[in-house]
């Protein structure tokens, strides 16, 4: 490839992803795209996220018109199905090697800079026993309810709708037995579930059982017309266990502020699992040479500075650094974008201060 | 700080104009500020405003106006509208505990207005506002409570004379009536029907006025027929929750009394006539009145009053008296330092009315008047500072009683006459009325 | 998993799944609530939730405890605003939980309205107590009862002259011996004391706080019986409901 047409390679087809792709090819330079699954869009076409907090915007609204652009653009190389193997060479002059999965074929090309947009996993809540996920009937995490929500059908697994549905906060986060940090949306994304529930099924008892609730900045307005218009119950404390009775979930917790300790059945538990690097983002570090920081994300050189990889010509973004929302990660694609045009057009050579 | 050409003075000299939206928003929001009222309940408070005038438009109901025939006085409230205080000819809604157990605070208030020569209306047609039941016992209910709030405003416009309301209690009830009568078309129907059948109509007061606001916007006639010096006198204020708590921004707030962020009356009464007027910790807390506890379960209020309101005071500010504006305080704050007092603790301060404090300042008698015989705590060393002679009062007050045993007919205090004619209508004037005006 | 034994956790919990109960004061009243009959559990908070004033006084509750903080009743016994608003908002599917509140609880509240102005959402916890309160002795609730006994007197004075606390009330030594000895002294030369008051809708005025007219009073009485207040008073105090029924009679109220 001539110098002129090196292009920019993007891993991780999710928002960030996207939105930096996108960002990349309307500046009019080249873009490749590599995307470890077979399709684009990251968790929310993953898990077929049903709306966006905080307005329930569809999510399709947001993530069609990007995955559109960067399959039909001419700027944009889509690789679907790839992993990046090998990089090697210098700033300006990346030599990478990508390997398609399905095919076992390798393209070699050489790259001006690279964006780190490899996204995250949510937790598995298997490796948390308390919650009984995976073992018991009728407990769910949030990302399994966004199908439920989008197929407008939630139910047991008994095929009924459920009468008394508790979301547990924070599973796989503020633990030090799971993952210490905070997932900062996962409060939000519950309650909006819980108000989707009670639009479907306005009978169903809904509880929201948190440690504190996270709904930041523009957010809290889902936190205060859960309980105002939905009728949506919280409960302060977190849960030690839940117990399969042999027809309905028994959990047992603490009400630190008006029942005391308690134990309740539910029809139906919802674990909101939390945000941790995916395997995407091990192997990318791993290729390139990137530091992770004691929980598994990327590290920037700053934690203040998302984008700066502390390496000339990577940049990060998105959700492999930290945990984020959707409307963060398309900003940080953005961010990542400029510094990669900056970098490409030769007009900063060292990564800004 | 909001300039009345409608530009705010920036910290560096600079003037910034603001449109006429902004300036009204900026008004409303630094008034509340300084008072940590919410915005929210303001826009509510107005909007009732609002469709009372509609209602009226409408034909729905009559409002009762302040107009210029009341001389009304403009003061300022939480939620940024200027409200039109009556000053003259206004009728006088009672408070069923002040008449009933501290005769003083009213007779106080009657002898302030036959002074400054302010004629006034004394009914005998009037209810209390049986809040007590409300906020009490949970007997009542807001369509009874808005019957009686309403009947006793039809009996105020029938005579030509604007409602002044004696007690915090029946104020902070009224306020709650007129706002689920003007807001909610079943219990205004309702209480029309009820009305209806005592041959009444509905009349709502424009503005619900406190009397302490009266004595606030008066101060200054007050303050000028003082006779005794009470520079040396140090003033602790209580205000009343049902005042300034229960729908914050229809109380008086000036921005010149205690800076804003206080109610006004009372504490400016103080203030006009040359006492010392000092704060302490705890001025926002209840005095502990609780309504059925003062009569049932009383060791919860004198407690509270106590050990909350009257000890914290005494140390902090070793004022000379405890001022307030409402039936309750005056009884709670009094009263519930007897039995602390039989158990050795020390700390004591006479409770007594603004109207009383501003009576005896402007020389009324101790006794006959202010009826200081009424009030537990040791008001003696008050008077001293005073510079009024109790000993002397008390003796002419006892031979005064002495007349009264023997057939004497008391002195009563009379309102000046006046000028305004009352409405037309069957139940306006009766032959047997007692002479009140 | 062990079906008896699974039985036998599940039999542990209430009717309707829950079983909880550790904070302090909580346990009884939760024994209480629980042996109640739960169709009227099921009305009271229908009840509440139907007021017009309901609306208006309960939003939604963050648990900030701004409202307990200023609370007085709180001071001295274990009464929370936060804990009602909590209760009020969890009673649509928990009517249980609300009506622990209804037996003691609620009576603890001055209605000082200091937690409606401190309040980031606007919520009015003491405007709801008064509510529940009105609910409590529509519905002749037995520690209503309790409550409201001591105050008979004053209710029927207030009912049937719309006044209270009244001059021929401070005859006896006993009612007010706590606000002074003193007090005593004023009860012996009352009627003197009254006689002398230079307000002349006052003066020698010992049964009532003013010369209230006899139709203004009349009034009152019609006003009450038309709006329910009788009526509601009836299932909690009956006498005092009887009594005002025969003095409006007497009257000639209709």
């Amino acid at each position: 490839m001539k110098e002129q047409g090196r292009p920019v390679l993007v891993i991780g087809g999710g928002p960030a992803g996207l939105q930096a792709a996108k960002d990349i090819a309307e500046f009019g330079e080249q873009v490749v795209l590599v995307e470890r699954r077979k399709e684009l869009g990251g968790a929310p076409i993953r898990w077929s996220y049903h709306t966006l907090a905080p307005d329930f915007r569809p999510t399709e609204e947001v993530m069609g018109p990007l995955v559109e652009f960067c399959e039909k653009n001419d700027n944009v190389t889509v690789m679907k199905g790839c992993v990046v193997e090998e990089c090697n060479g210098r700033p300006g002059e990346f030599r990478v090697r990508i390997k398609d999965e399905s095919a076992k074929e390798f393209t070699e090309m050489v790259v001006s800079s690279i964006i780190v947009a490899t996204g995250f996993e949510h937790f598995d809540a298997r490796v948390d026993p308390r919650y009984g996920y995976g073992r018991l009937p009728n407990v769910i995490g949030i990302n399994e309810l966004e199908v439920m929500l989008k197929q407008r059908r939630v139910v047991g697994h008994d095929g009924r709708p459920p009468k008394r549905v508790a979301f547990i906060f924070c599973v796989g986060s503020r633990d030090r037995s799971t993952n210490p940090w905070c997932c900062t949306v996962c409060c939000g994304v519950s309650i909006k579930q819980g108000i989707e529930i009670k639009q479907l099924l306005p009978d169903t008892q809904v509880y929201m059982i948190y440690m504190d609730i996270r709904t930041m900045g523009l957010w809290e307005k889902m936190y205060w017309d859960s309980m105002e218009k939905y009728g949506i119950n919280f409960i302060r404390g977190r849960v030690g266990e839940v117990y399969f009775t042999g027809e309905r979930l028994l959990v047992k917790g603490e009400d630190t502020l008006v029942r005391g300790p308690f134990e309740v059945l539910f029809d139906m538990v919802v674990l909101a699992v939390g945000i941790e690097p995916g395997p995407g983002t091990k192997q990318a570090a791993n290729v390139l040479k990137l530091s992770l920081n004691e929980y598994g994300f990327l590290a920037p050189r700053l934690p203040n500075v998302h984008f700066d990889s502390g390496k000339e010509g990577i940049f990060l973004a998105g959700a492999c650094v930290a945990p984020m929302s959707v409307e963060e990660a398309l900003s940080e694609g953005s961010a990542a974008a400029m510094q990669a045009v900056k970098f490409r057009r030769n007009i900063v050579k060292k990564v800004p201060v | 700080m909001l300039e009345k050409d409608g530009t705010v003075q920036l910290g560096n000299d600079e003037k910034l104009e603001l449109t006429k939206d902004d300036a009204k928003l900026l008004e409303i929001l630094s008034s509340q500020r300084r008072a940590k009222l919410a915005f929210g309940t303001t826009e509510d408070y107005l909007k009732m405003l609002e469709r009372m005038k509609e209602l009226e438009k409408k034909g729905e109901i009559i409002v009762h106006h302040v107009t210029e025939e009341y001389d009304p006085v403009g003061v300022r409230t939480l939620s940024g509208r200027v409200k039109r205080i009556p000053t003259r000819e206004t009728w006088q809604h009672k408070s069923c505990g002040q008449c009933g157990h501290i005769p003083g605070y009213i007779s106080a208030f009657y002898w302030i207005m036959s002074e400054l020569g302010i004629p006034y209306v004394d009914d005998t047609n009037q209810t209390s506002c049986t809040a007590w039941n409300y906020y009490g016992s949970g007997t009542s209910n807001p369509v009874a409570l808005s019957a009686v709030f309403l009947r006793n405003m039809h009996v105020a416009y029938e005579k030509n004379a604007y409602p002044l309301i004696h007690c915090g209690t029946s104020y902070g009830d009224y306020k709650e009536c007129r706002y689920l009568v003007i807001m909610n078309r079943d219990i205004r129907e309702r209480v029309r029907a009820i009305l209806k059948k005592v041959g009444r109509e509905l009349v709502v007061p424009e503005e619900l006025v406190h009397y302490s606001e009266w004595l606030h916007v008066m101060r200054h006639e007050v303050a000028a027929r003082r006779k005794h010096d009470v520079s040396n006198v140090k003033v602790a204020v209580h205000a009343a929750c049902h005042t300034y708590k229960l729908m914050a921004e229809d109380y008086t707030y000036d921005e010149n009394i205690l800076g804003g962020r206080k109610p006004a009356p009372t504490s400016s009464v103080a203030l006009a006539l040359g006492a010392q007027l000092l704060d302490y910790s705890n001025w926002y807390d209840c005095c502990g009145f609780g309504f059925r506890h003062i009569l049932t379960e009383r060791e919860i209020s004198r407690s509270f009053a106590y050990f909350r309101k009257i000890r914290p005071i005494v140390r902090e500010t070793h004022a000379d008296v405890l001022i307030t504006h409402d039936t309750g305080c005056v009884t709670t704050l009094d009263k519930s330092q007897v039995v602390p007092l039989a158990q050795g603790y020390k700390e004591t301060i006479p409770v007594i009315s603004d109207s009383q404090f501003a009576a005896l300042a402007m020389g009324a008698h101790p006794f006959i008047v202010c009826q200081l015989q009424w009030h537990i705590a040791d008001w003696k060393p008050l008077l001293a500072k005073m510079g009024i002679d109790w000993k002397a009062a008390y003796e002419e007050y006892r031979s005064y009683l002495d007349k009264v045993k023997g057939g004497m007919k008391p002195a009563f205090i009379r309102s000046p006459p006046r000028r305004l004619e009352p409405r037309g209508g069957a139940k306006a004037f009766r032959v047997d009325e007692p002479v009140m005006t | 998993m062990d079906s008896r034994y699974a039985a036998k956790l599940v039999s542990r919990l209430g009717e309707d799944g829950w079983h909880y109960g550790g904070l302090p004061g909580l346990q009884w009243e939760a024994e209480n609530a629980r042996s109640a009959d739960r169709s009227v559990m099921i009305q009271v908070v229908e009840e509440l939730r139907n007021d017009t004033r309901f609306e208006e006084f309960y939003r939604a509750c963050i648990n900030c405890g701004n409202c307990t903080s200023m609370c007085p009743p709180f001071r001295l016994v274990d009464f929370e605003p936060r804990i009602v608003v909590q209760k009020v908002m969890h009673a649509k599917d928990e009517p249980e939980l609300l009506y622990q509140m209804m037996d003691q609880y609620i009576w603890s509240c001055f209605q000082c309205y200091s937690c409606w102005e401190v309040c980031p959402a606007h919520n009015n916890p003491g405007g709801l107590v008064a509510i529940l309160k009105e609910i409590a002795v529509r519905h002749g609730l037995p520690s209503t009862k309790k409550a409201l006994e001591p105050y008979s007197k004053i209710l029927y004075k207030i009912m049937t002259t719309g006044t209270q606390i009244t001059p021929d009330m401070h005859t006896t030594v006993a009612l007010f011996r706590d606000w002074g000895p003193h007090k005593a002294e004023l009860a012996k030369d009352i009627r003197v004391e009254r006689a002398a008051v230079p307000v002349e809708s006052m003066a020698g005025v010992m049964d009532k706080s003013w010369k209230v007219d006899k139709e203004t009073m009349n009034e009152l009485m019609t006003i009450q019986k038309e709006s329910g207040v009788v009526d509601s008073v009836r299932h909690t105090l009956k006498d005092v409901a009887d009594m005002v029924d025969d003095t409006a009679k007497e009257a000639g109220v209709e």
